[in-house]
């Protein structure tokens, strides 16, 4: 294996309340078709009109082994999904997978299936947790279920560190496929966080969008009217390779990674900050190499609460200065939700989709931009056609954790 | 061990029980089916076991588990523990 190796993207596969494949993906998250909508029949303590990105029609029985499927907690069911399209897109072998490895990011693990014990243990007198408590809680269910399923018998990590959880989990597969350590893996998010406590506790810290008179419009990133997150569930997955690998097996790349960026505010817990968000956007940059007059699109993490938009905005317009105005950026929120977890696979999926068909996607339901914004190119209402050659996928997360990622069209 | 008689009704409980554990069909289930052949590894034996204690108010004893290979030896297993 040769050093410092260039990183393609071969497979993608997701599974959200946008579908249950990419192009269903794709097709919504282009047209800004949302999929949230009310949570029937669902109660949470101090939620008056609960509403969701929850995944329709989902049946874990197409896509587990028998002996898998009645212990894999649910999300690890969506990993094991989404993984499957990403493998099966990138058309890896046999071979090929017992070689990889497994890279999941999640922010919450096995937290449907914690609640379900505690539920158990404490509110039903009498009864103890099943056998399959722990297997089912630990926070690496869905990356050893996506080894035993897929046969990936290499390196497996979990990394939990909430909402940019995925997006490191692609970065450190990027970095291990460069340094030569490592020629194929399977990286990105998943997370199943519709229970009743933690949407209650969401609602607790006052961040959730109203349902409103239309609740598929209830997120509306950078919009003067937003009001909050509302929060999705899902997987999506890439496999990354060494460019090399792939010519040699005759694959074809989707787009290229070409650099990430981590580092932590060091400040407060919740409240983003401008200068640590600027800061690992240019670290991502300069690990790229790629000069600000190359990116032609922000993914951003655009949560559409007041304060992630107005310190993001300010980030890309303090980084990219005289350019800012003319760069576009947009948040697919608006249609999958906050998918926690897993939202930095779910948007490096469209980051990639945008590089590679040469369109933008838009911010959905973005009516009127927030006048207090900094002046960036808000891409709304429609996507827009646009060669772009680099592109960012931006994430952060509670405890002032930052990662972006750098990707690069094929030329 | 003395054997005592496996009476339907426990058979039945039983094959319910497992066919739930595995999402099968009860009636894919026999009295001489292995537990391994029909699915249950280790873990699904123990969440069997957890399950029986609860349908079937017995506690059963770390020792016994190992001897619960098939359908049959559950039941009788069950029958045992509810007379003793």
């Amino acid at each position: 294996m040769t050093a410092s190796r260039r990183v393609v993207v071969t497979g993608l596969g997701q599974v959200s309340a946008l579908g249950l494949d990419v192009p269903a993906f794709a097709e919504a998250v282009f047209a800004g078709r949302s999929g949230i909508a009310r949570l029937a029949g669902f109660s949470a303590p101090g939620i008056d009109d609960p509403i969701a990105a929850a995944i329709p029609g989902f049946d874990p029985a197409l896509c587990l082994s028998t002996r898998a499927l009645p212990t894999a907690p649910r999300a690890a069911q969506y990993a094991v999904a989404a993984a499957m399209q990403a493998v099966a897109s990138a058309g890896l072998g046999g071979a090929e997978r017992e070689r990889g490895c497994v890279f999941v990011g999640t922010g919450f693990g096995g937290i449907a299936e914690i609640e379900e014990t505690y539920r158990a243990c404490f509110a039903e007198a009498g009864l103890r947790p099943r056998p399959t408590a722990i297997p089912t809680a630990m926070a690496n269910a869905a990356a050893g279920l996506l080894a035993s399923e897929l046969r990936f018998k290499g390196e497996n990590l979990t990394f939990a560190t909430a909402c940019s959880s995925a997006t490191h989990a692609i970065g450190h597969a990027f970095r291990r496929i460069r340094a030569g350590e490592v020629d194929v893996a399977l990286a990105g998010g998943a997370d199943a966080p519709l229970t009743p406590v933690v949407l209650a506790a969401w609602g607790s810290m006052r961040v959730l969008a109203p349902a409103g008179a239309d609740p598929a419009r209830a997120c509306r990133p950078f919009d003067r009217t937003r009001q909050g997150i509302v929060v999705g569930e899902g997987a999506g997955f890439l496999v990354l390779e060494a460019a090399d690998h792939v010519s040699a097996r005759g694959g074809r790349a989707l787009a290229e990674v070409a650099g990430y960026g981590a580092n932590a505010d060091a400040g407060h817990v919740t409240r983003p900050d401008v200068e640590g968000v600027k800061d690992c956007i240019r670290r991502a940059l300069h690990d790229a190499g790629v000069a600000m007059d190359a990116v032609g699109y922000v993914n951003a993490h655009g949560t559409g609460t007041p304060a992630n938009d107005a310190t993001e905005a300010r980030a890309i317009a303090d980084v990219f200065a005289d350019r800012a105005k003319d760069l576009p950026v947009s948040s697919t929120k608006a249609v999958h939700g906050h998918v926690m977890g897993a939202a930095g696979g779910l948007e490096t999926i469209a980051t990639v989709l945008a590089l590679r068909d040469g369109r933008i996607p838009p911010t959905a339901h973005l009516e009127e931009v927030d006048p207090a914004l900094p002046d960036l190119d808000y891409v709304a209402g429609a996507p827009r056609s646009a060669r772009v050659e680099c592109a960012l996928k931006n994430s952060f997360a509670f405890g002032g954790n930052n990662a972006v990622l750098v990707l690069r069209q094929i030329r | 061990m003395i054997k005592t008689p496996m009476t339907p009704d426990t058979l039945e409980r039983v094959r319910r029980l497992i066919a739930a554990y595995l999402k099968i069909a009860p009636e894919t289930i026999g009295e001489d089916s292995k537990l391994d052949e029909l699915g249950l590894d280790s873990l699904g034996a123990l969440e069997l076991v957890f399950e029986i204690e609860e349908e079937f108010k017995i506690k059963v004893p770390d020792d016994r588990i190992p001897e619960l290979r098939t359908v049959r030896a559950v039941c009788d297993g069950v029958e045992t523990l509810r007379n003793a």
